[in-house]
């Protein structure tokens, strides 16, 4: 078979294993199939290989698959200020020892 | 779409595809959530892409080859599967030594390529995207790596009779 006529029946297969032929265009397909045998050889050994390519498939488990996605919302969030944070819960404890408690939420609202 | 359902819908076939050339199942997950950060990061993309599939591949795509770089991870040749032990008592495990020992022998660019066409019905073009390379050479080394296997499958099937 010629390499371009080739290239285009690979094509054709791959496109009509993938459904994304017309029903017109399926029909010509299988009328093809039954008059040509080089191409139905074709078809057969890309199915095959196809077929055998299909144990390559890896699949991940559920509960990787959950704690994946966890991590990527944790990680999306937007960054903290992690020192002005210590700061407040610093200033907040002061304030807590130093001022008599009935004080404090007068001052917080400050 | 909104991410959740990009993750459910694909995040299966984008482990896979690290897994085909990723061994370490530990390094591939950490790949596949290293491209999901990026989709989540992007997702204001997610409408314009001409083809999900292709878009998420070829973000795993470079954040794999990224990874590989910096740890000059050996796996960036291809390893046959940890299952060729346990072969003979299971067809599909067979099935699997014979087609690691098929995809053995071609370019690991040729075997990423037959693998998006084969498993995941993806195009030239697709492929040409997420390999980030012409898809004149995509098409080439297809019908090159195609042939080649054809050649192999036939000379098995001659050799079993």
């Amino acid at each position: 078979m010629m390499p371009d006529r080739l290239e285009k029946d690979l094509e054709l297969i791959d496109e009509y294993i993938n459904n994304r032929l017309s029903t017109a265009q399926k029909l010509e397909f299988y009328d093809r199939l039954r008059s040509d045998n080089e191409f139905m050889k074709l078809f057969k050994q890309e199915w095959e290989l196809r077929r055998l390519m299909q144990g390559c498939k890896a699949g991940l488990a559920a509960d990787a698959r959950a704690r994946i996605l966890k991590n990527i919302y944790v990680q999306s969030r937007p960054e903290v200020d992690i020192l002005a944070e210590l700061k407040s819960w610093i200033v907040d404890w002061i304030l807590k020892i130093a001022v008599p408690s009935p004080v404090l939420p007068y001052i917080n609202k400050l | 779409m909104d991410f959740d359902k990009v993750y459910d819908s694909y995040a299966d076939m984008v482990y896979s595809y690290i897994r085909f050339r990723i061994k370490d199942r530990f390094l591939a997950e950490d790949i596949l959530q290293d491209t999901f950060l990026s989709v989540y990061r992007n997702q204001a993309q997610l409408s314009k892409v001409r083809s999900i599939k292709a878009w998420l591949l070829s973000i795993a795509h470079n954040k794999m080859v990224d990874r590989l770089r910096k740890t000059r991870h050996e796996e960036l040749s291809y390893s046959p599967g940890d299952e060729s032990n346990a072969a003979a008592d299971h067809p599909q495990l067979e099935n699997n030594v014979f087609i690691d020992q098929l995809l053995g022998q071609l370019d690991e660019t040729s075997r990423q390529i037959v693998y998006g066409i084969y498993v995941e019905g993806l195009t030239c073009r697709d492929m040409a995207e997420i390999l980030g390379i012409p898809e004149g050479t995509v098409k080439s080394k297809s019908f090159y790596a195609r042939a080649k296997l054809r050649e192999w499958l036939e000379e098995d099937k001659n050799d079993a009779r």
